[in-house]
């Protein structure tokens, strides 16, 4: 039997369309306690209007969304006080440096200076961005960019992660630490719902998937879970593989390919 | 490849680094324009064309100026006007028009110039197979492609002026050649002046003070020019007629200043040369020192346009081969330690007022936005004061109705600007607990410290006169208006564009009808302009200011209850519980 108190993230049947395009459709999934949910799908699939609903920064057509037993329409401030988020593209005030932004943030979320200051240090010093500190963020890279915002999105110890693509740009020792950062958030009741294209790490970090096509989920759960639904038990297939075949694009890459080998060849 | 070759892919280039520029200008409205180009493809093609026709028809219409100084070179000439003041009056007006040509051009292009000189556009052509050669010379193309339209305006312009006006083949060929000098020296000085920005604009080093005074320093120098420059042309063209015919009874020291001038390569030896030459033609005695002086500074303009040569074309190259100046910006730089990172906590609406502070000294279109309202009611002083004498006793009311008009217009900006600024961090905003009321009192305040400063500023102009202590009164009676036409605007814009079921934000949530939702607060705006502007001529005209005065402020005092209403309806306090 399943404790309702260990759902922190609770979304049912919600829809959202945009002028003719059903972005979201009857899409319903679960996050507990101790948790990451990966939320795979091709480009346009619906993962990131999802990812704003949940925040509250769109309104649902249909359904209800529950966030910590909170409405994210109604309790938007609440929610927003226990939720760390990394967007896909980072707008992030590129005429501020990491220290104005970080002070901003703090101030906004009434944070206590003297907690979080060794907090911050300790985050900038683990992902090597003190050296960036004081540089406006214009003139960071991508990867700078990006560990600046997972910054933003922990340092007030939210209990619930959004994560949309957060290691892109990242170079193999911030991918690993942001790794052990999200297995130390799970560890301590915490919960993350994880949007990304690359299947080996959702592979590799996520608890539970969730498959989402033209926004409807196509099929949800473990690794096993995902194989018993393709009926491929004893085959040696991967996520990618699983994925691909879910979202009805194998067949299709297997002509891509065959069509890029004939060019290549010639 | 050949040179043609080369030309056809700085096409490519180019159009990169007009995108950088215009990014560049548009700070904070960035996402705006990507949205512009994201709607329409040929976007970024239309502005650059007209960008182009805009800066040439206005460089083409300077050569009034000219025409002007030709004809009064004439008339002086017929009228027994001395030739040492002729060739003074001349030279220094030839002067003027080179002078101004250059300050538009340098002016207009120097984000261009600016864009150019970061060096994203040559990127990934660096990556292609072109020799070193072949690099420079598409960076050459690339900036020729940046001023092309100004070359030929200002290549052609002047000697086709003089062509026509003098029927003079020798004047015209010299014309030709000094307009030629004239184009290196403003390109050389556009190349190295837009590099130099572009450090300014991107220097890492942002927090040290000296950085910052020189960034906002540039920004407000480059909003004056920009608003001063077509006022200052309007103001020289009546005064030329009158210079021309008040001439000192001692012409010796004028003697000598035409025989030192000159030597000045910019403006003055081409301004000097051209009207020795006109009067010469004209069979006026010219002493060969007097016709020395301004041979030998553009000799010197030569000298110096090689020079410039030199250090543009050593600037392009390091666009190409950025290494090394990556290398000279680091060795500046302040590392940051582990012991310097301290949390500075502020309560919200400091916060977002300090935010909106930060990026304005780093922001062209922000601090515009903090410059403009302070300079317009001060063109408007001096425009009104160096063409508005006809007006006799009514000028004050005049110049009170126009300032008026500016602080109800730098309302509407201030918040159209602010606005813009939260959709630069949108991903940041979005996922922050915010208080649409706090960041909406945020935006308030700067109405509330840039408009009252923009009231009492003209003032200054008018201490000791007559006519302060009326003044005064107007700006303290009319002060609120610009605040209360800025909120007006804020409340509009979130009602129609940030509506949500349970709430409204600031950010642009319901973009459906996004031009009539526009169109619809600027007609509102209007209608309260109409109201007020005709409420006060109307009242001062009819009554007295003791009426005026009790008028207004009782007016103002119901137009901000109503207003708070609204907003305190839409942006509620609130006690926001910890989970």
């Amino acid at each position: 039997m399943e404790n309702n108190e260990d759902v922190l993230l609770n979304v049912e049947k919600i829809s959202k369309s945009f002028k003719d395009v059903q972005a979201v459709d009857e899409l319903s999934f679960q996050i507990k306690k101790g948790e990451i949910y990966g939320l795979l799908g091709p480009n346009g699939a619906g993962k990131t209007t999802t990812i704003k609903l949940i925040l509250g920064l769109l309104e649902p057509e249909a359904g209800d969304i529950s966030v910590l037993g909170l409405n994210p329409q109604k309790d938007e401030i609440e929610i927003k006080n226990q939720v760390g988020y990394v967007s896909e593209e980072p707008l992030i005030y590129k005429s501020l440096t990491p220290k104005e932004l970080f002070n901003f943030i703090a101030s906004i979320r009434k944070l206590d200076g003297k907690t979080t200051t060794p907090k911050l240090a300790q985050y900038l010093e683990s992902l090597s961005a003190v050296e960036y500190y004081e540089r406006l963020i214009s003139t960071l890279s991508r990867g700078n960019k990006q560990k600046i915002q997972i910054i933003a999105a922990i340092m007030h110890d939210p209990k619930i992660l959004i994560l949309d693509e957060p290691l892109t740009g990242l170079d193999a020792k911030s991918v690993k630490v942001v790794k052990e950062i999200l297995e130390l958030h799970t560890k301590r009741g915490g919960a993350v719902l994880f949007s990304t294209h690359i299947m080996e790490i959702a592979e590799d970090i996520c608890d539970r998937i969730g498959i989402i096509n033209q926004g409807k989920m196509v099929a949800e759960g473990t690794m096993d879970t995902l194989k018993h639904l393709v009926n491929a038990m004893d085959e040696d297939m991967d996520l990618e593989d699983i994925f691909l075949r879910l979202t009805d694009q194998d067949d299709s890459i297997n002509d891509i390919v065959d069509k890029l080998r004939q060019t290549m060849n010639s | 490849m050949n040179n043609k070759q080369l030309y056809k892919i700085s096409k490519f280039a180019y159009k990169e680094a007009f995108l950088e520029s215009q990014l560049e200008m548009a700070g904070s409205n960035t996402a705006q324009i990507l949205e512009k180009m994201e709607k329409n493809s040929n976007y970024m093609r239309n502005q650059d064309i007209v960008m182009k026709v805009v800066v040439a028809l206005y460089l083409a219409a300077m050569v009034i100026l000219p025409v002007q100084v030709y004809s009064l070179l004439n008339d002086a000439v017929e009228s027994g006007i001395p030739s040492q003041w002729a060739i003074f009056a001349g030279g220094v007006s030839f002067s003027i028009f080179f002078a101004i040509q250059l300050i538009f051009l340098v002016t207009f292009g120097v984000f261009l110039s600016s864009g150019f000189f970061s060096g994203e556009e040559f990127k990934w052509l660096t990556t292609l197979p072109l020799s070193k050669q072949d690099l420079q010379k598409i960076t050459f193309f690339t900036f020729f492609r940046t001023v092309d339209a100004q070359f030929f305006v200002l290549a052609l312009g002047f000697p086709i002026t003089t062509f026509f006006v003098t029927k003079n083949i020798f004047i015209t060929v010299i014309s030709l050649i000094i307009s030629f000098l004239n184009i290196i020296f403003s390109f050389g000085l556009l190349a190295i002046i837009g590099e130099k920005l572009h450090r300014i604009m991107k220097n890492s080093d942002v927090n040290s003070k000296k950085a910052s005074i020189i960034r906002v320093s540039v920004m407000v120098g480059y909003a004056v020019l920009t608003l001063g420059i077509a006022l200052s042309f309007q103001m020289i063209i009546p005064k030329v007629g009158p210079f021309f015919k008040n001439y000192p009874s001692n012409l010796e020291q004028i003697q000598l200043i035409n025989n030192i001038l000159p030597i000045i390569p910019y403006p003055f030896s081409s301004g000097f040369l051209i009207s020795n030459l006109y009067i010469y033609i004209n069979n006026q005695n010219i002493s060969t020192i007097q016709m020395l002086s301004p041979v030998l500074g553009v000799l010197v303009l030569i000298i110096v346009n090689l020079r410039f040569y030199r250090k543009v074309m050593q600037k392009m190259n390091n666009i190409i081969f950025p290494k090394i100046k990556k290398l000279e910006g680091i060795e500046n730089q302040k590392i940051t330690e582990i012991k310097d990172i301290e949390l500075t906590i502020l309560e919200p609406v400091d916060a977002f007022f300090k935010r909106d502070k930060k990026m304005a000294s780093r922001d062209i279109q922000v601090i515009m936005m903090i410059v403009m309202p302070i300079l317009l009611p001060l063109i408007g002083y001096f425009s009104m004061s160096f063409g508005g004498e006809d007006l006799g006793d009514e000028l004050g009311t005049v110049v009170m109705v126009i300032n008026l008009s500016y602080w109800m217009m730098s309302g509407v900006l201030i918040i159209y600007t602010l606005m813009n600024v939260e959709r630069s961090g949108s991903t940041i905003t979005q996922s922050l607990p915010i208080n649409t009321r706090d960041q909406a009192k945020a935006k308030i305040r700067w109405l509330l410290i840039i408009l009252p400063i923009s009231s009492f500023i003209p003032l200054i102009l008018s201490i000791g006169k007559e006519s302060f202590l009326t003044n005064l009164v107007f700006a303290l009676i009319t002060m609120a208006i610009g605040p209360l036409t800025g909120i007006l605007t804020l409340i509009l814009r979130v009602r129609l564009f940030g509506k949500m079921r349970y709430k409204y934000v600031l950010g642009e949530i319901n973009i459906a009808a996004k031009v009539w939702k526009w169109v619809l607060i600027i007609v509102i705006d209007t209608i309260f302009y109409v109201f007020i502007v005709t409420a006060f001529t109307v009242i001062m005209m009819t009554y007295d200011l003791a009426i005026l005065s009790m008028v207004f402020i009782i007016g103002e005092a119901v137009i901000l209850f109503i207003l708070l209403y609204f907003f305190n309806r839409m942006f509620p306090r609130m006690n926001v519980p910890k989970i």
